[in-house]
């Protein structure tokens, strides 16, 4: 996984990432190839589906070495990493945006408000996973899978290899924790 | 960060603990906690997260809006963005445009590829954020739903199906309109069309309703009004089925601005969640803008903080947005009109079926309809102006039944009832009809079990209310269908529901009246109805009903327990209208056949009441010695009452009342004692008998001048509340009647405090009774012109002045007793000639409520005999002041009244 932290902090990443419309691409065929890895009739292109999203960061990376996933929770371990990081990567950056145009305009619209809150969320809920990898790995990767992804319990179960209830039992643990963590 | 001190192997514990606990009661976790082991961050630590666990949590919705609002929305609707719908071809159906995208879905206009006919129509595809399971589970719900609807004022479903590759789609009837409020401001329409407009609305929803369907997102942009005027509610995206709320049903596919707080914290949805919506659409209508400033609530992390804003009356709304533009709030509206009717019934109307609390809400939409008719129709509406607050305003019976039931468990309750209908349909006899009721009630109960059912709850009141529905559209045997009438009236009538119990009262009446059934069920009926009108003061119709039953059962031709509660309906209704004499002569024939009464069955309940009569009879008469011989035998009657456990207390209130009425309020605060120690024992501290029966206790205290017990009993009161974790107008009675106490104690800073603290409170709680507001500033004003701080004193006065204009009017004798209160300032101020003016004014108004020895008309006289002493005018106001001291200079009253007095003293020159 650290491979993938130091690919999204890489510079021309960065500076790809300031298109809007790389970044809606990105996050989007990650979300087409996680879900439909999982409904069943897209099986027969398991392997298309898997080297898109090598494409897509090879698109974006040009320089980056060729990645083989080794098994199907590493690719969801990355997969889910890469959604959470672009969305805390657009928070931060329009965050930063913003402190620069409020110097400039003392009034905030509504838009700009809910954005804000938006932003604040994702960042604090990042701090706090942070947080929580110091304390229990494993719990991080049930959130980045449930809430990044959007996958369900039985789905998160499959992809970790253990039982419904082990997943339950951490995504209710990885909840409270986060609360706990986002509150202070 | 202090977390960040824990080490690795307390950690380990905390998370061990965390998940042991996490099944058992919040307070079973608190004795845990206080007894555990463990450092105090981590403590503190594993509370905050026992804590976060019973709350709502953004974790759980999905993170598609966030994803949209930051990457936009191509991000999510990844299968089709409409440049690839349009020109498609869905079944018959071609895609000519796109209209709008709705919670749940994508709508486009659509014509026949075939060009079979040229109607256009909307077809509607499912929102594609991957299409989960649960997407398309809902999505053909809700096609099936709406097949089955057939409703002028619901747009139609004409087809639907799914795509090759596999896009779901469905075709609707193509609605041509503008949502509501656009409609209203362009027309012009005045107050009556836009309540009309409502009207509309609540039908189609009504409809809904008695498909067992919730909309779910009741707002303008889905209450469409065609060139006609004709209503059309479109977008059923998220309604589900009474019989079928998914597990999940807190995902956030609804529309804040106008989304009920039950639908935000992803609880059951009800009936009266679409109550919400329909009273925040007419909110907007009659004030310019929806209950909620969309940009406040629309993150996921802002649910907690949702919860704990409440929204803003429709009336001070109003308010805020007229004084922010000079134009009227919405075309069409008459500021003046609006304003009144919102200060008053409609406002109420629209207030109380925008409460946080469901229980507060209009239950159904048949009841916020019938109001608004009412409305229209000028008369008087019942939500308006009832307050539960003091002991001369309670009701009978208000004692709710705090049952929850499970959405799934209600139709296997009616089915198990319908079911031992038809059984009993084929017996058809009494003992049958006993076995039904059995099964019905039995049923009730099994589901209401708090371990079998504790997702999707229902109340019993909404339970009831769909059966009665079902009974009342069967049509089969009569006698049956009367029995059940009869039951689900009186549980109704248990439960507090007085309005829904009296309409089916009503049907049964109609039902026996049409069928000539057997006249003894008839006046059975009546009583129950005389009953009903009872508990609600309305004691001519009571005793109409009474009168009917009594004579379809008269006394004197044999006694039987309709024929002794006919007789006892009168007797009490003819007391409470003032006419001892005439109760008099009932009473006694009812006093001839005591013995045959005591021999009835349930005879202790009935000799009870019979006592009781007697008394309030002997206390209408003034009889007093009479009154408490007779309400001692109540009492002891009482007792051997087991299955009412409400009636003994209703003995000792009235018992209180008797010695409140001769002036001995140092009795009636021992009876209130007496009530508070039976409410702790049966229902606990802070169950609202309890917390009501204090806050009598504290007002007897006041009156009888125990300054200082006062003050224990609303600092009892407000630390039970806050300890249950209650909010509500109690507490901020409280805080009033606690200023007032320590301003007659003298403490004045604690006064301030307290009044201050009410003061915030009142506008926070629904429904808004202004006159306390008014109480509050009044105080207020007191305090600081005591203090001379006078420009505050000043400010309140002007405040409590206008308030209660506002809620009452001028002429009204309320507003006359706070100028009397407000020329102690004039006169503090010099301005003399001024008070001259007021007094004797008040007093005229004041004098047709009080009679002449009262307290009031004794503190408006000491007011103007002030007047005359600042004057020079030193006999006459002696003389007056004596008079005064008359009245107000007792044992029961100097404690209450002491400044009064003591200035009354000094004016006397004693």
């Amino acid at each position: 996984m650290g491979s993938l932290t130091s690919l999204l902090n890489n510079e021309s990443l960065q500076a790809a990432l300031e298109d809007k419309n790389l970044q809606a691409l990105l996050y989007q065929e990650l979300r087409i190839i996680a879900h439909a890895k999982l409904s069943g009739h897209s099986r027969s292109h398991e392997l298309d589906t898997t080297s898109l999203v090598h494409e897509a960061f090879i698109k974006l990376n040009q320089s980056s070495d060729d990645k083989q996933w080794s098994n199907r929770r590493h690719f969801y371990a990355t997969a889910a990493m890469a959604m959470r990081h672009i969305l805390v990567d657009v928070a931060r950056r329009r965050m930063a945006d913003k402190r620069l145009h409020q110097e400039s305009t003392d009034t905030v619209s509504k838009v700009q408000a809910q954005d804000v809150t938006d932003c604040n969320q994702v960042m604090a809920l990042n701090d706090a996973l942070e947080q929580l990898s110091q304390i229990d790995s494993d719990l991080v990767e049930v959130v980045n899978l449930r809430y990044f992804v959007g996958l369900n319990v039985a789905e998160t179960a499959a992809i970790l290899d253990v039982s419904k209830r082990t997943v339950d039992r951490a995504w209710n643990k990885a909840k409270a924790l986060l609360m706990t963590f986002m509150r202070e | 960060m202090k977390t960040r001190d824990i080490a690795a192997d307390i950690w380990t514990e905390i998370l061990s603990l965390f998940e042991d606990w996490s099944v058992l009661s919040p307070t079973e976790q608190q004795t845990k906690l206080s007894a555990a082991d463990l450092p105090h961050q981590a403590k503190e630590v594993l509370s905050n997260m026992l804590d976060a666990a019973n709350k709502p949590n953004f974790l759980d919705l999905t993170i598609e809006p966030l994803v949209e609002q930051l990457l936009g929305k191509e991000s999510v609707q990844i299968h089709h963005n409409p440049a690839n719908i349009i020109g498609r071809t869905f079944g018959v159906w071609k895609v000519t445009s796109e209209l709008a995208s709705g919670g749940m879905g994508q709508v486009f206009e659509a014509q026949r590829a075939d060009g079979q006919f040229e109607k256009k129509v909307a077809l509607k595809i499912i929102k594609s954020g991957g299409f989960s399971t649960l997407s398309k589970q809902r999505f053909s719900d809700e096609m099936r739903t709406l097949a089955q609807f057939e409703h002028p004022n619901i747009a139609r479903l004409i087809d639907g199906g799914s795509s090759d590759d596999d896009i779901a789609y469905f075709v609707m009837e193509l609605v041509h309109g503008k949502p509501i409020t656009v409609y209203a401001n362009q027309h012009q329409l005045n107050l009556q069309g836009r309540i009309e407009l409502v009207q509309q609305a609540i039908e189609a929803v009504e409809y809904a309703h008695q498909n067992l369907v919730i909309h779910g997102d009741i707002k303008p942009a889905n209450l469409l009004v065609n060139e006609t005027g004709q209503i059309k509610l479109v977008d059923f995206g998220i309604s589900r089925s009474l019989q079928n709320q998914p597990v999940s049903s807190h995902l956030p596919q609804y529309t804040p601005s106008y989304s009920a707080p039950e639908q935000s914290q992803g609880k059951p949805l009800s009936t009266a969640t679409d109550v919400f919506g329909l009273c925040a659409v007419l909110y907007e209508l009659c004030c310019g803008s929806p209950p909620r400033d969309q940009s406040t609530v629309t993150t996921q992390l802002d649910l907690e903080q949702q919860l704990d804003t409440p929204l803003l009356g429709v009336y001070q709304r109003f308010l805020n947005n007229l004084s922010k533009q000079s134009d009227p709030v919405c075309d069409g509206l008459k500021a003046e009109v609006v304003g009144k009717a919102l200060a008053k019934e409609l406002g109420s109307i629209i207030d109380k079926g925008l409460s946080r609390d469901v229980g507060q809400r209009y239950k159904n939409t048949t009841s916020l309809s019938r109001d608004l008719e009412l409305f229209l129709r000028g008369e008087v509406v019942p939500s308006y102006g009832t307050s539960l607050l003091y002991r001369w305003q309670k009701f009978w019976t208000k004692f709710k039944i705090p049952v929850l039931l499970s959405a799934g468990a209600v139709v296997g309750i009616i089915g198990v009832a319908l079911l031992a209908l038809h059984q009993a349909r084929l017996a058809s006899d009494q003992s049958a009809k006993a076995q039904w009721a059995n099964q019905f009630l039995l049923g009730i109960f099994a589901a209401a079990d708090p371990v079998k059912n504790q997702q999707e709850p229902i109340t019993v009141n909404e339970l009831t209310g769909l059966a009665a529905d079902k009974i009342l559209k069967d049509n089969s045997d009569i006698e049956l269908k009367i029995a059940a009438l009869e039951l689900l009236a009186q549980i109704q009538h248990r439960l507090g529901e007085i309005q829904s119990s009296e309409q089916l009262n009503a049907e049964q009446i109609k039902l026996l009246e049409q069928h000539k059934l057997s006249s003894e069920q008839l006046a059975s009926a009546h009583i129950d109805a005389g009953q009903l009108k009872l508990t609600q003061n309305d004691f001519e119709q009571s005793l109409r009903h009474f009168e009917t039953a009594m004579s379809m059962v008269p006394i004197n031709q044999g006694i039987n327990v309709s024929s002794v509660k006919a007789a006892m309906g009168v007797v009490d209704s003819l007391i409470r209208l003032d006419k001892p004499d005439e109760a008099e002569v009932v009473l006694a024939v009812l006093d001839d056949h005591e013995d045959d009464i005591a021999s009835l069955e349930n005879s202790s309940a009935l000799m009870t009441t019979l006592y009781v009569l007697k008394a309030q009879h002997a206390k209408a008469k003034f009889d007093y010695v009479q009154a408490e011989t007779n309400i001692f035998l109540a009492k002891s009657f009482a007792t051997n009452v087991t299955d009412n456990a409400m009636l003994f207390p209703e003995v000792l209130s009235i018992e209180a009342d008797i010695y409140f009425e001769q002036g001995e309020s140092l009795k009636a605060v021992n009876i209130d004692r007496q009530l508070v120690a039976y409410f702790k024992e049966k229902f606990g501290a802070s169950h609202p008998e309890t917390i009501d029966s204090l806050s009598n206790l504290a007002v007897s205290l006041l009156s009888s001048g125990q300054i200082s017990e006062t003050i224990a009993v609303n600092l009892e009161i407000i630390e039970t509340l806050n300890t249950a974790g209650i909010t509500d107008h109690q507490e901020a009675a409280s805080l009033l009647n606690l200023g007032i106490a320590y301003d007659i104690a003298g403490d004045y800073d604690a006064a301030i405090r307290n009044l201050k603290k009410a003061e915030a409170m009142w506008p926070e709680l629904k429904p808004r009774y202004l006159y306390y507001d008014a109480l509050t500033f009044v105080s207020l004003a007191r305090t600081y012109l005591t203090l001379k701080q006078f420009d505050l004193a000043a400010t309140y006065f002007d405040k409590s002045l206008a308030t209660i204009e506002t809620e009452y009017g001028r002429d009204n004798h309320r507003y006359a007793w706070f100028q009397i209160k407000y020329t102690s300032y004039l006169i503090a101020q010099g301005r003399f000639s001024e008070a001259e003016e007021i007094i004797p004014n008040a007093r005229e108004k004041i004098a047709v409520y009080y009679a002449e020895d009262s307290k009031r008309i004794n503190l408006v006289d000491l007011s103007w005999a002030k007047l005359l002493a600042v004057r020079g005018e030193q006999q006459a106001a002696s003389q007056l002041a004596a008079k005064v001291l008359a009245h107000l200079d007792l044992p029961h009253t100097r404690d209450r009244y002491r400044a009064e007095v003591k200035l009354a003293k000094e004016i006397a020159g004693r």
